[in-house]
């Protein structure tokens, strides 16, 4: 792929040159975007992979805010099937206050766990039960750890996964979801399993979402696809925390500098009707 | 029946159909022609006894999933 990819590449340039020489321009412009596109377009490590198909999202769009009910049945996802592989460090209990929950829930879940505080007055770290301030607890203290509990595998930390890999919450979707059999003439493994979507082919996570794997309290059904979309509205959130309120302060400012335009192009054009109406008369 | 965790409802787990599977399904016969390129690829390495398909193979989910996104999240909460 690559490979045909230098060759193309090659091959416009010599047409470049040839169209140089004959003294055409337009050819070149059209010439050169080939060059361009055909140097500068990503390839990923792997060309061996599925590209995700783009999903109708609730919030990805100009205009669209977080589904919050989404975020939250996300959440639950992420606490019960997630959490016992991937960390969520860059969250901390009070950042999902008034997102997805109230402050007594929010503040009844960090009670539920223990966090290592201290140093005390006599010098010792102590354990006290988590508080709105903390963030949230990490499954392995480090990626040694993590790689000897998963077969190699480091499971990363999910705060930012949907800006940090390409076509960001479509991947992470289609991950869930592309389990698939193993195509012909490829050896299933033991310790890893086939998804399309993970470049290489090969994933070490097992599939984590299963029909009815976790307890909505909003009486929604939880279908694999169900809790694979909610935990992606989820962590589009994790990712973006500031989303929703960047895009109502864009859609603001827009708002007012196109009416601010307005009046400053009027203005001008009263400043200068004196100046465009002026007769110059050189002697 | 375990317990609902935050309160509120409790849906039990026999009553999920997950939405997906079905839609792939729907979505299969569109793809038929790239189902046949892999399956005549099969056959191929079968009688060379080397190689792979897994492109034939991506092409054939690369449609089913353009045909399955159309629809799917309609059908999810």
């Amino acid at each position: 792929m690559i490979r045909a990819r230098v060759a193309a590449a090659r091959g416009a340039a010599l047409r470049l040159a040839r169209a140089a020489q004959q003294g055409k321009t337009g050819p070149v412009v059209v010439a050169g975007t080939v060059v361009g596109v055909a140097t500068f377009s990503s390839v990923y490590a792997s060309d061996n992979v599925l590209a995700p198909p783009k999903q109708p999202w609730d919030h990805t769009g100009y205009t669209q805010a977080y589904d919050a009910a989404s975020v939250r049945r996300g959440h639950m996802v992420y606490a019960q099937v997630c959490a016992s592989c991937h960390g969520l460090a860059r969250i901390a209990y009070r950042n999902m206050i008034g997102v997805c929950y109230t402050e007594e829930e929010v503040k009844a879940m960090a009670e539920d766990t223990d966090v290592i505080d201290g140093p005390n007055d006599e010098g010792e770290m102590f354990e006290r039960p988590g508080k709105l301030s903390d963030y949230l607890p990490s499954p392995y203290p480090n990626e040694e750890a993590a790689r000897f509990a998963n077969n190699g595998a480091y499971p990363p930390d999910l705060s930012l996964i949907v800006k940090a890999r390409p076509h960001g919450v479509d991947y992470i979707f289609a991950l869930l979801t592309g389990y698939k059999d193993v195509p012909a003439g490829i050896a299933p493994r033991d310790t890893q399993y086939y998804n399309p979507y993970f470049p290489g082919g090969w994933i070490g996570m097992p599939p984590p979402l299963a029909d009815g794997g976790v307890d909505y309290d909003d009486g929604t059904e939880a279908t694999a696809s169900q809790m694979a979309k909610d935990v992606c509205t989820f962590l589009a959130w994790t990712s973006e925390p500031e989303a929703d309120e960047r895009k109502l302060m864009g859609i603001k400012w827009m708002t007012l500098l196109t009416v601010m335009f307005g009046f400053t192009w009027y203005y001008k054009r009263v400043k200068w009707s004196v100046i465009k109406n002026r007769r110059l008369e050189l002697y | 029946m375990a317990e609902p965790r935050y309160g509120g409802a409790y849906v039990p787990i026999d009553l999920c159909t997950d939405p997906k599977p079905d839609v792939d399904r729907k979505c299969a016969p569109g793809c038929s022609a790239a189902w046949e390129k892999y399956q005549a690829c099969a056959t191929r390495i079968e009688e060379k006894g080397s190689g792979e398909c897994s492109g034939y193979y991506m092409d054939y989910f690369k449609c089913v999933d353009k045909c399955t996104a159309k629809s799917l999240f309609s059908q999810l909460a």
